[in-house]
């Protein structure tokens, strides 16, 4: 028997507003434990929640990138559960009148496009990080997180392999940073996926029964909990037995899930409406102004970096991934054209510095107008590679002016043939034996002499030339 | 017109689930207690039933206002310090009771 895995994402992304949904307690990462609360955002009896506006703004944006009917009456409903990382007893959620339903996210798969589902998505606010130790008598909080506005985007069980979930957590990430709503740190909590599995025979049209996965930190943990729990799944019902639906935690150093606890029930959180909070009424005119303000989207990127500016699907894909990129991108290509130029770049010694230096794309501080005359300059063939990555440190590190340091520390490429003849020939002279080997037939030696002749002329030869001289010099006997 | 009033009926049972979700542990004493009281409760709400609302629009808020919002400004008027008191507090964080999942 063949068996089809199920899969449905239930993606929690934290808004990137600067005040918490209902105070004006700063939302900064990483901030000493409880030094970022209220009496409101940590349930003092008597506090009152006010929205902040900027939750729904970013909200209809994520609302209309998916397609989503908006509701034009939204409010909020009070999930009560009991647990230390909320401060009130209660989460505010919605569960009546979310603000956004019906829509749909397009992935990629061996088979062409296919669209997910998305089922739901509603506004709720961050719960406060706990700690536990093993060792201690009790469980340590932090409330910093509390009242982080939280958008909760419920996918249909559309999916099914590790890869499907993997593309749409990857495409929807993409979505939400260049629409601006959120950082997408997975690794600091800004987007985390709880995942629901469950496994059927081929043809099946009945779903099994599912289990819940959390705790997955990066997406490739996620994929190999999916694929973990579907085999455990299949294992399972093979053997005859049957799948409990739970919670279960992904351990990500044994590589393995463990069971939580049976799922309360729904009614069990005894969801009503919040009191202390009114509706919004969403009007077509604020629905028009949000999606007029909208950015291209990273889909549309894609295609466009493809069908107009002639990249490849690698190229288009790793560029799209950010918005820094495709930002830096398309500001240095309006400036110098040579789209595949900008694009190698930016691909090649851009994101290398990047990494080195452990630093976000946007971090190096070199501008479009610099950047575009570096590639011109390295296009136009008038300086060499070499010579192009230590001019583009020097802009990093001193915010160097291209052609001014290529003209002050004469580093421009040196196409000259006497020049050239005469630094081969120096090079020769000075390596005798490496000479005698290349024409004994060794003819790795080449590399090493070119790497000499370069030297004389502080590797500012035009390198064919040069390669072509050296070749032809060494296969004419003295 | 006015429905008859239900005899509430509370088991045991349901006061064991919603002591479980409240996270309390009643004696038998309490329970007793906590019966008679959910019990009141109970009356009280099917007294807000007798009259006819068949043709009323719900309300969810005594007011009809609505989009109350606010600018997304950081305003800390409070000192965070002062919500933890040194007896619950240690390193900055809030002491809890011990949970494991
Ligand atoms: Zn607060």
């Amino acid at each position: 028997m063949t068996w089809d895995t199920i899969v449905g994402l239930e993606v929690h992304v934290e808004l990137a507003t600067t005040s918490k949904i209902f105070c004006g307690c700063p939302t900064l990462f990483g901030r000493p434990p409880n030094t970022q609360c209220c009496p409101v955002c940590s349930g003092f009896p008597g506090a009152l929640p006010v929205l902040n506006q900027q939750v729904i703004e970013y909200a209809l944006r994520v609302c209309l990138a998916t397609d989503c009917t908006i509701n034009s009456l939204i409010r909020f409903d009070r999930k009560n559960y009991f647990y230390p990382d909320l401060p009130k007893g209660y989460q505010i959620s919605q569960q009546h009148q979310p603000i956004g339903r019906g829509g749909k996210l397009v992935i990629t798969t061996d088979n062409g496009d296919k669209a997910i589902g998305i089922h739901e998505i509603h506004i709720e606010e961050d719960a406060g990080k706990l700690i536990h130790d093993p060792q201690g008598k009790h469980t340590l909080v932090d409330y910093n997180r509390c009242g982080i506005p939280l958008l909760e985007i419920i996918s249909r069980p559309d999916l099914n392999s590790a890869e499907e979930a993997l593309d749409y957590l990857d495409k929807l990430r993409r979505l939400l940073l260049f629409i601006g709503v959120s950082d997408c740190r997975m690794e600091e909590g800004s987007l985390r996926a709880d995942v629901n599995v469950s496994v059927r025979p081929t043809g099946s049209k009945v779903l099994g029964t599912r289990t819940e996965l959390k705790n997955m930190s990066s997406m490739k943990a996620m994929a190999l909990a999916i694929a973990y729990e579907s085999r455990r799944q299949i294992k399972i019902l093979t053997e005859g037995g049957r799948i409990r639906q739970e919670t279960r935690r992904w351990d990500e150093n044994e590589k393995r899930s463990f069971a939580l606890r049976i799922k309360e029930n729904v009614e069990d959180y005894r969801y009503f409406p919040d009191p202390d909070l009114m509706a919004i009424r969403i009007n077509d005119h604020w629905i028009k102004n949000t999606r007029e303000l909208l950015p291209e989207l990273p889909d549309a990127k894609y295609q466009r970096y493809l069908t107009t500016l002639d990249l490849t699907a690698y190229e288009a894909s790793i560029l799209t991934s950010h918005p820094a990129l495709a930002d830096l991108f398309e500001a240095t290509v309006a400036i110098c054209g040579r789209a595949k130029d900008v694009a190698g770049w930016i691909m090649g010694e851009w994101l290398q510095e990047c990494n080195q230096r452990a630093c976000r794309p946007q971090d190096l501080k070199v501008t479009p107008e610099k950047l575009a005359r570096l590639v011109r300059l390295l296009a136009e063939g008038d300086i060499t590679r070499g010579t192009a990555r230590q001019v583009f440190i020097q802009m990093i590190d001193n915010q160097a002016d291209p052609d001014d340091y290529v003209h002050r520390h004469n580093l421009r490429m040196i196409r000259d043939i006497k020049t050239i003849d005469a630094a081969i020939d120096q090079a020769m002279a000075a390596h005798p034996r490496s000479v005698a080997d290349y024409r004994a037939g060794k003819n790795k030696v080449r590399t090493f002499l070119v790497g000499q002749a370069m030297r004389v002329l502080q590797g500012k030869a035009d390198p064919a030339l040069l390669n072509r001289r050296l070749l032809e010099k060494l296969n004419t006997p003295d | 017109m006015n429905k008859p009033l239900p005899q509430p009926l509370i088991d045991p049972k349901q006061i064991s689930r919603v002591a479980h979700l409240a996270r309390l542990n009643p004696d038998e004493a309490e329970r007793v207690l906590l019966r008679q009281e959910l019990e009141r409760i109970l009356r009280s709400f099917d007294r807000l039933e007798w009259p006819d609302t068949r043709n009323t629009e719900p309300i969810y808020h005594p007011h009809p206002d609505t989009n109350r919002l606010r600018p997304d400004e950081v305003q800390s008027p409070f000192d965070p310090a002062d919500l933890i008191h040194e007896s619950i507090g240690q390193d900055g964080f809030l002491m809890a009771p011990k949970t494991m999942e």
